[in-house]
């Protein structure tokens, strides 16, 4: 029989100074690989326009099919991706665990509003409204991550492009998130025994931290990067 | 692995395999060959990666790729791909794949796995100095039999026009165009000669980038010693490369103005130096790749063209998302049929505008885009834009 209580305690003690640890090591192993091929600077005539426009640009119209080549061609895929990362950055900006953050980031209390109950039902305010975040956000969440994932078993059962473009990592990065927001879901609504819920949220979520810096999952931080520079392009263009 | 940098590094690390790639790839589109979508390439080069640079290989020091792995990216899918850069803005992070496949090409390249067709062409360019198997004695040919019969030839000049293989040995009409155009400019100018070489595209097909700047550093030389100030070309790729990759390669920016012809003919059409008759029908203009989303020019063939026809409709994919004509990556010689169904894929997008006349601005996307009007059987004239304007320059 599994101790809920002790690995619940340990999903809050220990475990959060575990997950710090692995993701910094990945994170340092990454930064550290990036920099070892140096960011040389690239020989170009005169920008044709201004290159901060050009960022403006990338992260504003340039994202709105039909200005947008990726939405125009594919745009219900294109509408629920952009769903999708939309609903997973509110839930984090919106439900920082107390438990988790307090761990992790060694402050002595957070601001009630980031907080969310360790006890059910507790009348603890939220960052956004708190029936907004559960009913539809989470669910936006779960229902748009759980399409991609059937999207790629689907192209892999039926031989699409998608059967070439996978690897054995794609099942894992993506399955781990639906799982941890889900189970977050459970526990928030009081669906089933709340401590064993809460408990495989608190691990399926460091899990799914620790295993960020060492998988495609990079892209989180390395997608500013990407779509700044191209911004710059289109400017150094005048494209 | 030692010519790659951070930023490609980092490109090629965003990609989430998520497949939008697809769909706005001109040879997965024309194939339906998944080894054609762009983001299989970046797989099979993250695999090189790791296995030479990986967080792994950082413990276990760097082990040997398999030769069936660069077999296996060379038969498969590498050469499935025009090197059109329209991945870039299909990805929905905006990637900037097309470095990452010339790096896979010279990586390949490298390791003496090239399609045995890019081969021959990399043998032509060390023999006879263009990728066409010409005698390069030949290179100038078009003046005799074409004109017009007053073209300096490897004479200083204050502007050199800088013909291009593809122009200089099949297009000829292109060069004898411009050529024209030139004169009743009254312009100082010249051509190279015989000491004009390959612009370098061809190489960076091949995957050979040393030749490349090889040819780059020969290019800019003659120039200088002919006294030149500015360059005019008429040819997508060599505008590309002189205004783009020469200061890449040779890790300074180039002293001498470049210029396509059509930034040229819109400079003399605004300063009303040129003028010219207009063009009845429906025209229509396909933005060359190499042109547009890779060379930065997209308002000035509009403009130009603008100025000759009185009803002008654009096509929906144009400007920065423009659709290959197959041209690029040296894909008539690698794959044929690749070059034939992307070329026909374009020109079937072309007829959607019901045009009397299709205009384009480089001589690749000219004998693409005329191939598909042949074959096809359609009365839709097919004029590079020097070639219009060189018939309907007013007196």
């Amino acid at each position: 029989m599994v101790d809920w209580t002790q690995l619940f305690d340990f999903s809050r003690t220990a475990l959060p100074q575990i997950t710090l640890a692995v993701f910094i090591i990945g994170v340092v192993l990454r930064l550290a690989k990036w920099s070892s091929f140096g960011f040389p600077r690239v020989i170009r005539p005169p920008a044709k326009k201004r290159r901060l426009i050009g960022v403006i640009k990338n992260w504003s119209i340039n994202m709105v099919p039909p200005w947008d080549l990726a939405g125009r061609v594919e745009p219900v895929g294109y509408i629920v991706g952009i769903a999708m990362h939309i609903a997973c950055i509110a839930i984090l900006l919106g439900a920082i665990h107390e438990a988790v953050a307090m761990r992790i980031l060694e402050l002595p209390s957070l601001p009630p509003q980031f907080r969310l109950p360790i006890i059910p039902d507790a009348n603890i305010p939220t960052a956004f409204p708190r029936r907004a975040l559960t009913y539809f956000v989470t669910p936006l969440f779960l229902s748009t991550l759980g399409s991609l994932i059937l999207r790629r078993l689907y192209y892999n059962l039926k031989g699409g492009p998608l059967k070439a473009l996978t690897v054995k990592s794609d099942w894992i990065a993506a399955p781990l998130l639906w799982a941890s927001g889900f189970t977050g879901f459970l526990a928030v609504i009081s669906f089933g025994p709340y401590t064993p819920i809460l408990t495989l949220h608190l691990i399926l979520t460091q899990l799914f931290i620790m295993y960020l810096p060492y998988s495609k999952l990079i892209h989180a931080a390395t997608v500013f990067l990407v779509r700044t520079w191209s911004g710059f392009r289109r400017a150094i263009y005048g494209v | 692995m030692k010519n790659l940098d951070g930023y490609e590094i980092i490109n090629m690390e965003t990609c989430t395999r998520c497949g939008a790639c697809a769909n706005s790839c001109p040879a997965y589109i024309a194939t339906k060959d998944n080894h054609a979508i762009p983001a299989w390439k970046g797989i099979e080069f993250r695999r090189l990666f790791n296995r030479q640079r990986g967080s792994l290989s950082a413990i276990l020091g760097q082990r040997p790729v398999p030769r069936g792995w660069l077999r296996n990216i060379s038969d498969r899918g590498l050469y499935l791909c025009s090197l059109c850069g329209r991945c870039m803005p299909g990805c929905v992070f905006t990637i900037q794949n097309l470095e990452l496949w010339e790096k896979l090409r010279s990586i390949i390249f490298e390791a003496k796995e090239v399609s045995p067709n890019l081969m021959r062409v990399s043998e032509s360019l060390e023999q006879k100095l263009n990728p066409y198997d010409y005698d390069p004695a030949e290179r100038t040919s078009w003046v005799k039999e074409l004109g017009p019969v007053d073209v300096k030839i490897g004479q200083k000049a204050e502007t050199l026009y800088f013909v291009g293989c593809t122009s200089a040995y099949q297009e000829k009409k292109i060069a004898s165009s411009t050529a024209n155009i030139l004169n009743k400019m009254n312009e100082d100018w010249s051509i190279f000669g015989l000491d004009e070489w390959c612009c370098g595209d061809p190489h960076i097909a091949v995957g050979d980038q040393d030749k490349a700047r090889d040819y780059a550093q020969h290019n800019i030389e003659v120039a200088s010693s002919l006294g030149a100030k500015r360059i005019i070309t008429s040819c997508a790729h060599c505008y590309r490369m002189w205004q783009w990759k020469y200061p890449q390669l040779l890790g300074k920016r180039n002293d001498i103005e470049v210029l396509h012809i059509t930034q040229y003919l819109k400079d003399c059409l605004e300063s009303d130096r040129l003028r010219l008759e207009g063009v009845s029908g429906k025209v229509t203009y396909h933005d060359p790749c190499y042109l547009s989303r890779l060379g930065g020019i997209v308002n000035e063939p509009r403009s130009v063209i603008s100025k000759a026809a009185t009803d002008f409709v654009e096509m929906k994919e144009r400007k920065f998302d423009t659709y290959c004509c197959g041209g690029g990556g040296m894909t008539e010689f690698v794959n044929k049929d690749l070059w034939t169904k992307i070329g026909d894929e374009r020109f079937r997008q072309a007829k959607k505008t019901d045009p009397e006349l299709l205009v384009s601005a480089c001589p690749f996307c000219h004998r693409s885009l005329t191939q598909a009007a042949q074959r096809s059987s359609s009365n839709i004239q097919i004029l590079d834009i020097a070639e219009l304007v060189a018939k309907q320059l007013k007196d």
